[in-house]
């Protein structure tokens, strides 16, 4: 929101997870409170970009968090078998969140990042690292990235804007309107 | 007569000043002199009407948090004062929109949406989420 892109639907809540998007009604839509699913299917859609990830890291099995994202997964594709779906990698945390917060830490992150990968191969989607445009080598995230080390400032959601914008896959209306 | 015409000009400078607010000067203040746990970022038009569900504001200076917290500066003229009047329930629904979303997630954040400053003054709607109690005095500032 921060960057300014508005032309794009988002469906977002904080603290949303990948069983809550099937659950949760968060979402307002036509004046009803709808889970991010059920309103994705009143929306025209032809690309998704989805981030999930650092909210289930307290989980204690990481299959059953993949499991759950391969579900939705599974559900765009049977609501617009068409769209051209974008899974990003979870963005990683300041060191200082990694060695001190009671679960989110880096490494789980990581782990959870090679899970979607992998996912994104198996389901032939698009893996989207955008981890790497907002990380030190270490692969952690700068201090100066986030007050609470954790929420991205906006010059740093211009970095992820950025990468976003350099890794697109175009769909048929845009590669007609392109020849 | 010209010391009759400066008073003329001073009542009538003031009586204006009186019912319209410098926002841009009120948000500056505002994010200047408080003290924010978060570093709030000025958001667009289009990005306002998205959160707040109010497309008819003529100015507005609206300030939200990366996520990290509830604090929030917005600040709305609109074209009178009943239109100011309408989107009230607007404002109060971005709020309990808030509390839901942090009761879960961050909880320590409810109490600064719970004394959440929602000020309606002439044409204009003021609101200001934040715990530092300076706020309520540099708003009064400039709406009595």
């Amino acid at each position: 929101m921060s960057t300014g892109l508005y032309n794009a639907i988002s469906y977002t809540h904080k603290g949303l997870m990948v069983d809550t998007v099937f659950t949760s009604p968060v979402i307002t839509k036509n004046g009803n409170k709808l889970s991010v699913i059920e309103a994705l299917k009143q929306t025209e859609f032809n690309k998704v970009y989805i981030m999930l990830g650092i909210n289930e890291t307290g989980w204690p099995y990481s299959n059953i968090f993949i499991e759950k994202y391969n579900d939705i997964i599974n559900e765009i594709k049977n609501i617009n078998p068409k769209a051209i779906i974008y899974v990003q990698s979870v963005l990683p945390v300041t060191n200082s969140v990694s060695n001190n917060h009671s679960y989110i830490k880096n490494s789980k992150i990581d782990e959870f990042n090679t899970l979607i990968k992998k996912m994104a191969e198996e389901q032939k989607i698009y893996y989207l690292d955008v981890a790497s445009a907002v990380s030190l080598n270490d692969g952690s995230l700068p201090e100066e990235a986030a007050t609470d080390g954790i929420h991205l400032n906006k010059e740093y959601c211009e970095k992820w804007l950025e990468y976003l914008k350099k890794h697109v896959i175009l769909d048929e209306v845009e590669l007609n309107e392109n020849n | 007569m010209k010391i009759i015409k400066l008073i003329f000009v001073l009542l009538l400078f003031t009586g204006c000043s009186s019912k319209n607010i410098n926002i841009e000067q009120l948000s500056n203040e505002l994010i200047d002199n408080l003290n924010f746990e978060d570093e709030l970022i000025k958001i667009d038009d289009n990005t306002i009407k998205k959160i707040y569900n109010i497309d008819n504001f003529i100015n507005s200076y609206v300030y939200i948090s990366s996520g990290a917290t509830a604090e929030e500066i917005a600040i709305f003229e609109f074209a009178n004062e009943n239109e100011a009047k309408e989107n009230i329930p607007n404002i109060e629904e971005r709020i309990a929109n808030q509390k839901d979303s942090f009761a879960s997630y961050i909880p320590k954040e409810v109490k600064k949406l719970d004394n959440a400053i929602v000020k309606q003054y002439n044409k204009y709607l003021i609101v200001c989420i934040t715990d530092d109690d300076s706020a309520q005095n540099i708003i009064k500032k400039y709406i009595s």
